[in-house]
């Protein structure tokens, strides 16, 4: 037998035995929750990759080029040997494309090798560091064998590039089958057509919840199997590179939870195994090895522990990290729903909140016509059925913080400045139920915002506007599905607005200190914006000194998700941490706009930089001015 | 589980206390938790009123699992109806306060008086034990001011009045209250009649205000009493009829203040 038609047969036993193997890995996906798919998704496959998925990867210029190298010479030289040698054709000229294509996955094959030898921290190894091994054995296979063809190599050397071949292909063709690492070819592959999130890929920031069907006793993910299948695929995409673990807040103050190990062990899950062979960093505190799971066995305790999904501040940095796009805070809140609709099970005083939620409408218990006692003195109108008004103001739970109240006031100040058309929503307002939802207390949630819409349908409003990121997204992203849509302003996109329009004058600050800007997740990465507040400080003639994880990329303040209520202990406090971002850059104050992140970095203990909130530096330059 | 015991909870209509929400009562959610700590979910759950009142959906959420409504007539005598309801009860447990109608706390001792049983009240753990060496049924664990805690034993069948300090937690799941079931039974004719007062009924204060005599000690004397357990001033009417023991404290509260006739 000729070494030619030993390729050609190699060739479709591993076409045979990917097919098998995928075969057995889509039954365990399909055994999921059905999903509405759009099939069509398989044909915008190459433009997701190319365009959305890299966009992500090119971050890390190096990874880019290395991963175009190999998986481009691969795929390639796989197209050409199928040709050449799955048909037959055994055509020289396409011997010669093969091997320059296996030079190419050669050399990118090198750069993988170079990063493998000393791996950053948040890459995986075990089964991972095999690969650059691996898959020089099949490029180097194929060039040798291109080479025999040409009749110059001995018939030892084609046993020899045989047998490289037949390991490098091994690799390829079992990986799906068998779960080892080349899965996350063909599943990230098919994750792009079947994203559960498919509007991601037409630009859209999608991230908002989406609602349970509590009438369907639909309670959230208690099993692998509750996830949507698409979900299920989704998780086997992961290639365990750690970009996710890298950004998590909740990773670096020490507590655990890991959102790489959570997707590896959601892996585990479905495949009916268990973490022993993970080779990459913990949850911290919790030792790896005794995690199992099963596609129809609960999830918690036993594969992934309670602690670990209360300890997300459902920041989406992960997310937004990402190369695979796979979405770790769906997974998370489906995880808390089970336990919260099914177990009532919530640590720490987040029972408390929920339970204020369901008998007060508001998160500290207080009445809902001390809201606005702020504003008493400001001459402000409320809004009543009947009046219409341009603008509705919605304060949110911060209204019944002092501190926060000066920005409140602030923000008033500078709307009748600008002699705006605005009226609070007074004792009428409820809170809006975000942070049930991310404490996966759905059922309160949508009890809150079904009061809220028929109040809001009641008032005759152009616009709302808030000072509370929560407040916007859920308003703006999330109250649609439940039939409430509304145009929903963040106070800074407005006060940008204003100024820019000359309806409101402002002062240059007299702010002389060095000032830094943090962004609120619920601002920046849930509704990407993060030009507005930096176009008015600006215009406030304050220069920001940018931290180094900023804008869509910034790190969260540890106040999202209920985090500070289920408050699951670390080795240090989120805050802390970037309060020390702050310092690093020098910045003597820090800018929000937000009342979570105003709350969590004034609790900085000891000597930091001051929390104002953007609004307060506005209206003092009016102050200034006058 | 099966118990050789049984043990019922009731349970009254609450309402929050700045919002007036229906909710349920925080005492007796608790006494609720309580029970099913000693009966798993073996224990009844009773409420004497409206199936329809809604705070009872509430008590679902927190695993009452079935509740037994008894519907109350004209008369409104909630301890007649539980009384006959519940005689072959071991125990019976109540909050010790309830957040809407009177909120005297008097039940549990109404309670236990038509049914001519011990009551306790206070409580924050209580363990039925088999064992009969001492005598007694049903280990208790009685709060007491300052910090101090008493240990009791006492007989079945008793009324047990939970103390709000009890140490339970309170789970709140939506799918419960969705599988729960309210069970109506049928209304006992009442043969008592009370003459009912033309109360206006409004929520509850967070707590009854306390009559208190004024301090008049220095702030040291006040940090003692309160640090010290034996440092506490007044007299113990240990001797005499109840109505010497009356008259003590009638006196207390002339010479305070506290009362005037
Ligand atoms: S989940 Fe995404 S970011 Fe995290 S390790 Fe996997 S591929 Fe990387
Ligand atoms: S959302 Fe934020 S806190 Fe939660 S896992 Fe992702 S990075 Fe970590």
């Amino acid at each position: 037998m000729s070494v030619a038609v030993a390729v050609t047969v190699l060739f479709w036993v591993s076409v045979a035995t990917l097919a098998i193997g995928l075969a057995r890995r889509a039954r365990l996906w399909r055994s999921g929750r059905e999903a509405t798919v759009e099939w069509t998704g398989l044909l915008a496959v190459p433009k997701r990759y190319f365009v959305d998925l890299h966009h992500v990867v090119a971050r890390d210029p190096y990874i880019a080029n290395t991963h175009i190298a190999t998986a481009g010479g691969a795929f390639a030289a796989l197209v050409l040997v199928a040709i050449n040698y799955g048909l037959g054709l055994y055509a020289p000229v396409l011997d010669w494309a093969i091997l320059l294509a296996a030079a190419v996955m050669l050399t990118g094959v090198y750069f993988v090798w170079m990063r493998r030898r000393h791996p950053p921290l948040r890459l995986s190894r075990g089964a991972w560091n095999r690969l650059p091994y691996t898959l020089a054995a099949f490029a180097l296979g194929l060039a040798l064998l291109t080479l025999v063809s040409s009749q110059t190599l001995s018939a030892g050397i084609a046993i020899a590039a045989l047998a490289l071949l037949l390991a490098g292909s091994a690799e390829l063709a079992l990986g799906i089958g068998a779960g080892g690492p080349m899965k996350h070819a063909v599943a990230g592959l098919l994750h792009l057509a079947f994203h559960p999130r498919p509007e991601r890929f037409a630009g859209v920031r999608s991230t908002a919840l989406s609602p349970l069907a509590l009438s369907n006793n639909d309670f959230g993910t208690r099993t692998p199997s509750d996830f949507l299948w698409t979900e299920l695929l989704s998780f086997d995409a992961c290639v365990e590179c750690g970009k996710c673990e890298q950004s998590c807040p909740a990773f670096g103050a020490g507590q655990p939870l890991n959102p790489k190990k959570l997707i590896q062990d959601l892996v585990a899950g479905l495949s009916g195994s268990n973490d022993s062979a993970y080779a990459g960093r913990p949850y911290p505190g919790i030792p790896i090895g005794s995690h199992r799971g099963a596609l129809s066995a609960a999830i918690i305790p036993k594969l992934i522990e309670a602690e670990t999904v209360w300890s997300c501040t459902t920041c989406r940095a992960c997310v937004e990290e990402c190369p695979m796009l796979i979405e770790h805070v769906d997974a998370i809140v489906g995880m808390r729903r089970s336990l919260n609709l099914t177990q009532g099970e919530v640590p720490g005083t987040a029972p408390e909140t929920l339970c204020n939620l369901r008998e007060t409408e508001t998160q500290g218990g207080h009445a809902r016509t001390a809201r606005y006692n702020w504003v008493i003195d400001l001459d402000v109108s409320v809004a009543a059925p009947g009046k219409p008004v341009d603008l509705l103001l919605i304060a949110g739970e911060g209204a019944f913080d002092m501190r926060y109240q000066r920005t409140l006031r602030a923000l008033v100040k500078l709307l009748k400045a600008a002699r705006v058309d605005f009226a609070i929503l007074g004792e009428r307002e409820r809170d809006t139920g975000d942070t049930a939802r991310r404490l996966g207390d759905e059922a309160t949630f949508q009890a809150l915002a079904k009061r809220n819409i028929e109040t809001f349908a009641s008032l005759d409003f152009k616009r709302i506007v808030t000072s509370d990121p929560h407040v916007l997204h859920s308003l703006r992203n999330e109250y649609p599905a439940l039939g409430g849509k509304y145009t929903v302003v963040h106070h800074t996109a407005l006060l940008a607005e204003l100024a820019e329009q000359g309806k409101l004058q402002l002062g240059k600050s007299a702010e002389a200190r060095a000032l830094t800007y943090h962004d609120p997740c619920y601002l920046g990465r849930y509704n990407g914006e993060t030009e507005a507040p930096r176009a008015l400080l600006r215009k406030l003639g304050i220069e920001v000194r940018e931290m180094q994880r900023s804008g869509l990329r910034g790190r969260c303040c540890g106040g999202g998700g209920g985090a500070p209520l289920t408050d699951i202990p670390g080795k240090q406090r989120i805050p802390d941490i970037r309060m020390a971002d702050a310092r690093d850059a020098g910045a003597d104050v820090i800018a929000v706009a937000c009342p979570q992140c105003t709350a969590m970095l004034e609790g900085v203990a000891g000597a930091r930089a001051e929390v104002l909130d953007i609004a307060e530096l506005a209206a003092a330059s009016l102050e200034a001015r006058a | 589980m099966s118990n050789a015991f049984t043990v019922a909870v009731l349970i009254s209509a609450g309402r929050h206390p700045v919002s007036g929400a229906p909710r349920a009562c925080r005492g007796d959610a608790v006494a609720m938790a309580l029970g099913r700590r000693m009966a798993g979910d073996g224990v009844r759950v009773v409420h004497a009123g409206a199936a329809e009142e809604p705070s009872l959906q509430d008590y679902l959420a927190l695993g009452a699992g079935t509740i037994e409504v008894l519907p109350l007539g004209n008369s409104g005598d909630a301890v007649a109806a539980l009384a006959s309801h519940l005689k072959s009860v071991d125990v019976i447990l109540t909050g010790s306060n309830a957040e809407s109608g009177a909120g005297s706390g008097l039940l549990p001792y109404a309670l236990a008086r038509a049914l001519a049983r011990p009551v306790v009240a206070n409580v924050l753990e209580a363990r039925v034990q088999k064992t009969a060496v001492e005598g007694w049924d049903v280990e208790i664990r009685q709060f007491l001011p300052k910090g101090q805690r008493r240990r009791i034993g006492c007989a079945l069948p008793l009324v047990i009045a939970v103390h709000p300090l009890a140490p339970v937690q309170l789970k709140y799941a939506y799918a419960r209250r969705v599988s729960g079931r309210i069970e109506r039974f049928p209304e006992t004719p009442a043969e008592t009649c009370v003459v009912q007062p033309g109360w206006t009924v409004e929520t509850a204060s967070r707590r009854p205000i306390r009559l208190k005599a004024r301090e008049t000690k220095s702030g040291h004397a006040r940090m003692q009493a309160a640090v010290v357990a034996e440092a506490k001033g007044g007299v113990v009417a240990f001797e005499g009829s109840t109505v010497d023991k009356a008259q003590v404290m009638l006196n207390y509260l002339r010479e305070h203040r506290l009362v005037d006739f």
